[in-house]
């Protein structure tokens, strides 16, 4: 009987546990961000990582914003998604990418309308293209604001989440992180901190723009003290930038391999083109250099381990892919990436 | 067997015509034309050439055609690019325009001149360009948000106008304030920007512009009439929605009066006769009396000519109906006959005032005189045509000289009714050229002219070359003339297809002459046929076959090599490939435990052959057996059999008989009851016989129910059904009743005792 009561007991304090996440070892929501504007549905491919991977929450780029010199913020590039099942079973959190120029350009009294606009364009898209009829629970903003911008941005946040009841939350850089002090901190719910992108792809020639674990170590190296709520972007996309000479031509986004034909390569981020062909409506000459960068897993794992080092996490965090795309993930396997978001809680 | 809804077993299109769905060809499919406009110049009048499909505004036009391009090159002392100037003002990112090492030829030169006024203004102009549409509305948030937002857009490119000092420019500023309140729906703003900035006076094509968006708030009116037919002929990118407004229930006497010079009388004939898709020919001679220098004749005169040609020569090439009329059933054939002759009439009268008057502009001139001969061929005269086209020289526009060279091929074959056509070097150049808009129709015209005149060859190799490497809506569909029907109706778009259906054993023979001793001497013209030789030959056999000659039959298959058979592209190996020669009571296309052996079609006949040889032989003691088993070779290369790719090329639930000589045998099974007769009669024992009458009886059902078709007036309840109905009728199951009552139920109700009663023989 005694015996009995001891097993009880310790299952019962095992699963209290196991229930309850510690500072290091958050629940993890996963998330995966859906950033292009052209298709109209997402591939099978597309649904069926969502599903395999138990994505539970979808970060959708609904539209971006520029600005014109007499009509003020206008969005552009609007999703062309329609509805499909996947949605209703997810959250899907609704993305306004802004460009830092609107906030240089706009006028603060042209701020208001701005952001009525967008709630109104975030809210129809939802609902009549997507036909999601729920109100969002959270909108998220991406925007790389500089000091300059600060004022505006923040004003514009801050009439965003007054006049709605979805919590609002905006992307953060690895600068504006590191240095809040200067970049100030954004009026939102919570912040996603974009653990990427921490260079300029045209200034450096030898290192992999879209992720550098050195670089990366200079933001992270000692612990931050952020005072928002925080999630985690990671970068699971690559692209081909192609320059005749130094002039830049443009850039094939996906892996190599749609080039690897007419590739010889130079080194393990360049390449020469051996012939003449089109690849995404872009003639490409024989002798074009091409930088191609992505991230490995291995990579990603240092970079999860790095974060892990010096960030005391919430409960519960989101970690969210960039992004969802069938040609990436066909060369990562589900149960890749599976083991990328435990690793978190490891 | 396969047992298809629809089965094709056709032996492999490659033509692209069919690339998705049921498709049956209509309106510009089928409509025939030469006088192709773009065969000449997009000319800015696209949406108003004769045309069966529904029209709309035309996309784009070529540089050389925009007076805007033109006015901007002129501003830039007609040094730039003439496209470049296009791609700059309407195409390329406003950012471009600063770039002063940009490839654009006139960017290059604004930059080089630092002409920032004209740079900033095209910016401008760009970032307005998408408010002058309806449906603008970024925010999506309903028309009187857009309207602020345009509010807006005006009241700057009002500023910008104000402070410019270059005329042009503020021209232009001017005209995109007044544009934007057009779409703003501020009558009073044009209005006044209209009297600010334009006069009547019109100087270049933004005043023209200005005046057609100032007109959109007048009531309709003569005078509005007048000036919209003068916008029409100076505003290419205007022309649609200035037809739009133009008001045709105010009579032209009534416009005619308003109109000044005979340069506006002549633009507004033209717009009574733009959209006319009747005979329009007294209004081109008032044109033409009035104002025989206007711009817009040769279009004019053009769409005369493609309405003529579509109502005689679309019904005598394709053999469908002209493409802008219904469909016509078989009644209404002589109603079309007699409007085909007044048609004729029409070309007459029209080839006969042609010769009365002289077109000013060279190129009209030069269609006038073309014209002339093409409308003597169109009214059958093609002795005169020949001798009018003799006459005429060369023009300097190439495209026209060209359709003159397509129209004197084209004479010369119709004309060839007693000698061969010849062709030469000359013709091959004119007929292979895929690159012209009218490639197929001529091709097709030329290759029909010298069917007619019994030079199937040579028209078969000019089939052949139709609807290859083309997209759909540039392929040719015709109709043959002996009216067999194919899978998919009653038109064609392959040649192997039409050949099966039109051309006669004699015509197939000598097409396989003609490429095997290279009587053309061209590889060009045989390309395709050459290629098709076996295929040919196994038309040839079928052909042979439905004539029910055995012996040629075999003799044309034993051609085609077994690498052709075994193609999976001719479907003969997925078609043929049960046994011919067994079958049972009810067994059609299902597959059954025979088709273990297959053969291909020489082997099948050959090994028919030699059963029906066997079944002659009257020392034979299994004769009944073997002429059994021809009989059932003759059934299953029925409709109703597993080997029917021996008669036809495709099957098709809806359709048994097509037209072709054999069409009785192919549903009848007239030659499988005879051989089954022969048995009958030939047999040693009671079962055997019992049995040749119950498969006689099969193929009688078979021949009932397609000489008494479902008549949907008829009761079939009192017999128990159609089936039943045709049961009724059928004399061998009587006999065979008659005869043998005792095996008669058994025979007739159970399908395993065929195999017992075929144990007998």
């Amino acid at each position: 009987m005694f015996k009995m009561r001891h097993t009880l007991s310790t299952l019962l304090i095992l699963l209290v546990l196991s229930s309850c996440a510690t500072k290091n070892k958050p629940v993890v929501k996963r998330g995966m961000y859906y950033w292009e504007s052209k298709n109209n549905y997402l591939s099978d491919a597309e649904e069926n990582l969502i599903k395999e991977s138990d994505i539970s929450k979808l970060y959708l780029k609904l539209f971006e914003v520029e600005y014109d010199e007499e009509l003020g913020a206008v969005p552009i590039s609007k999703t062309n998604l329609s509805r499909h099942s996947e949605f209703e079973k997810r959250e899907i959190i609704p993305c306004v990418y802004i460009q830092n120029t609107v906030f240089t350009r706009m006028d603060k009294y042209e701020l208001e309308d701005f952001v009525e606009n967008t709630l109104y364009l975030v809210t129809k898209m939802l609902k009549d293209d997507l036909y999601i009829e729920a109100k969002p629970k959270e909108i998220q903003i991406d925007c790389d604001w500089t000091p300059s911008t600060k004022e505006n941005y923040f004003l514009f946040l801050k009439s965003l989440k007054a006049k709605t009841s979805s919590k609002i939350s905006c992307t953060l850089r690895l600068y504006p992180y590191k240095y809040h002090d200067k970049m100030g901190i954004p009026p939102v719910d919570r912040v996603m901190l974009m653990c990427y992108n921490l260079l300029s792809p045209k200034n450096n020639e030898n290192k992999n723009s879209i992720f550098d674990l050195n670089e990366f170590e200079k933001y992270t190296d000692s612990k931050v003290n952020y005072p928002l709520p925080m999630d985690y972007a990671l970068p699971k996309y690559s692209w081909n930038i192609c320059y005749e000479n130094k002039s830049f031509k443009g850039v094939i986004h996906g892996p190599q391999s749609v080039l690897q034909p007419h590739l010889k390569n130079i080194n393990s981020l360049w390449s020469i083109l051996q012939t003449d062909t089109v690849i995404d409506n872009i003639y490409l000459r024989r002798g074009f250099r091409i930088k191609h960068e992505s991230v490995s897993n291995k990579t990603l794992e240092k970079l999860i381990d790095q974060l892990k080092k010096n960030s005391s996490f919430d409960d519960t965090i989101t970690v969210s892919f960039f992004q969802l795309d069938e040609k990436e993930f066909k060369i990562t396997p589900h149960e890749e990436l599976d083991n990328l978001y435990r690793r978190f809680s490891k | 067997m396969k047992n298809w809804i629809i089965c094709i077993a056709v032996l492999v299109s490659k033509s692209l015509v069919f690339a998705c769905g049921p498709w049956y060809p209509y309106g510009e499919e089928v409509r025939f034309s030469l006088f192709t406009p773009t065969l000449f110049v997009d000319n800015g009048y696209n949406p108003f050439n004769y045309n069966a499909d529904n029209y709309g505004p035309e996309e784009e036009l070529n540089p050389e055609d925009d007076p805007n391009t033109l006015l901007w090159r002129a501003y830039c002392q007609n040094t730039p690019n003439l496209t470049d100037v296009y791609l700059a003002i309407y195409k390329i990112d406003p950012k471009e325009l600063d770039d002063s090492n940009s490839p654009n030829t006139f960017v290059h030169y604004l930059n080089k001149t630092n002409d920032k006024a004209a740079i900033n203004y095209l910016k401008f102009a760009k970032s307005c360009s998408r408010y002058s549409q309806v449906t603008y509305d970024p925010w999506e948030r309903g028309g009187d948000h857009l309207k602020k937002q345009r509010n807006k857009k005006i009241k700057a490119a009002l500023k910008k106008c104000k402070s410019e000092s270059n005329e042009m420019l503020k021209k232009r500023y001017a005209f995109l304030a007044l544009r934007l309140a057009y779409y703003a729906g501020s009558e009073s703003k044009v209005n006044s920007i209209f009297s600010d900035y334009f006069t009547d006076d019109k100087t270049d094509v933004i005043d023209y512009w200005a005046s057609y968006f100032k007109l959109c708030y007048q009531n309709s009116s003569v005078e509005r009439n007048v000036e919209l037919a003068q916008i029409f002929e100076k505003c290419p990118n205007k022309r649609f929605a200035v037809s739009q407004l133009f008001d045709r229930t105010i009579s032209l006497e009534k416009t005619l009066i308003e109109a000044k010079t005979n340069r506006e009388k002549g633009n507004v004939i033209v717009m009574y006769a733009l959209r006319n898709p009747g005979k329009c020919v007294n209004l081109i001679e008032r044109l033409v009396y009035i104002d025989a220098s206007n711009p817009q004749l040769s279009f004019l005169f053009l769409r005369e000519i493609n309405k003529i040609e579509d109502w005689v020569l679309t019904p005598k090439y394709n053999l469908f109906p002209p493409s802008m009329s219904d469909y016509y059933s078989e009644d209404q054939t002589e109603q079309y006959n007699k409007r085909i002759a007044s048609d004729k009439q029409y070309s007459r009268d029209l080839m006969e005032w042609l010769k009365t008057v002289r077109f000013e502009v060279e190129d009209a001139r030069f269609l006038q005189e073309i014209s002339i001969a093409y409308l003597n061929h169109i009214a059958d005269n093609n002795t005169e045509a020949i001798t009018q086209i003799s006459k005429i020289g060369n023009t300097k526009n190439p495209k026209l000289n060209y359709l003159k060279d397509q129209l004197v091929l084209l004479f010369n074959v119709d004309g060839s009714r007693n000698s061969n056509w010849i062709f030469d070097d000359n013709n091959k150049a004119l007929l292979q050229n895929h690159q012209v808009p009218n490639y197929s129709n001529f091709l097709f015209a030329v290759g029909r002219e010298a069917e007619y005149n019994n030079q199937t060859s040579v028209a078969a190799c000019l089939f052949s070359h139709l609807n290859k490497n083309m997209e759909h809506w540039e392929s040719e569909a015709w109709k043959a003339p002996n009216q067999v029907a194919n899978l998919y109706g009653d038109f064609f778009t392959e040649y192997f297809f039409y050949l099966d259906a039109q051309y006669t054993v004699a015509e197939i023979k000598e097409l396989i002459a003609a490429i095997e001793n290279d009587q053309f001497k061209s590889p060009w013209l045989t390309e395709f046929v050459s290629g098709d030789i076996e295929r040919l030959y196994d038309l040839l056999g079928t052909k042979h076959l439905r004539e029910n000659e055995l012996e040629k039959a075999i003799s044309a298959f034993s051609k085609v090599s077994d690498k052709t058979w075994n193609e999976e592209k001719y479907s003969y190996k997925s078609m043929l490939n049960a046994n011919p020669f067994s079958t049972d009571f009810n067994t059609e296309h299902a597959k059954s435990k025979y088709d273990t052996i297959t053969y291909t079609k020489y082997q099948i006949a050959k090994k028919l052959q030699a059963y029906i040889a066997k079944g002659d032989n009257v020392n034979n003691p299994n004769r009944a057996k073997d002429y059994f088993i021809a009989a059932n070779c003759y059934l299953n290369m029925s409709y109703y059999g597993n080997s029917w790719m021996m008669r036809r090329y495709w099957w098709s639930t809806n359709l048994i008989k097509s037209g072709q000589v054999d069409d009785e045998e192919f549903a009848r099974c007239i030659l499988a009851k005879k051989y089954y007769k022969k048995a009958y009669e030939t047999a040693t024992n009671e079962k055997q016989k019992a049995l040749c009458l119950r498969m006689m009886g099969r193929c009688e059902k078979y021949a009932q129910s397609d000489i008494n078709e479902y008549d949907w007036d008829m009761d079939y309840d009192k017999y128990g059904g159609y089936w039943e109905y045709i049961f009724s009728k059928n004399k061998h199951y009587k006999e065979l009743k008659r005869q043998y009552p005792d095996d008669y139920d058994v025979l007739i109700s159970n399908c395993e005792s065929f195999s017992d009663y075929y144990a007998s023989f």
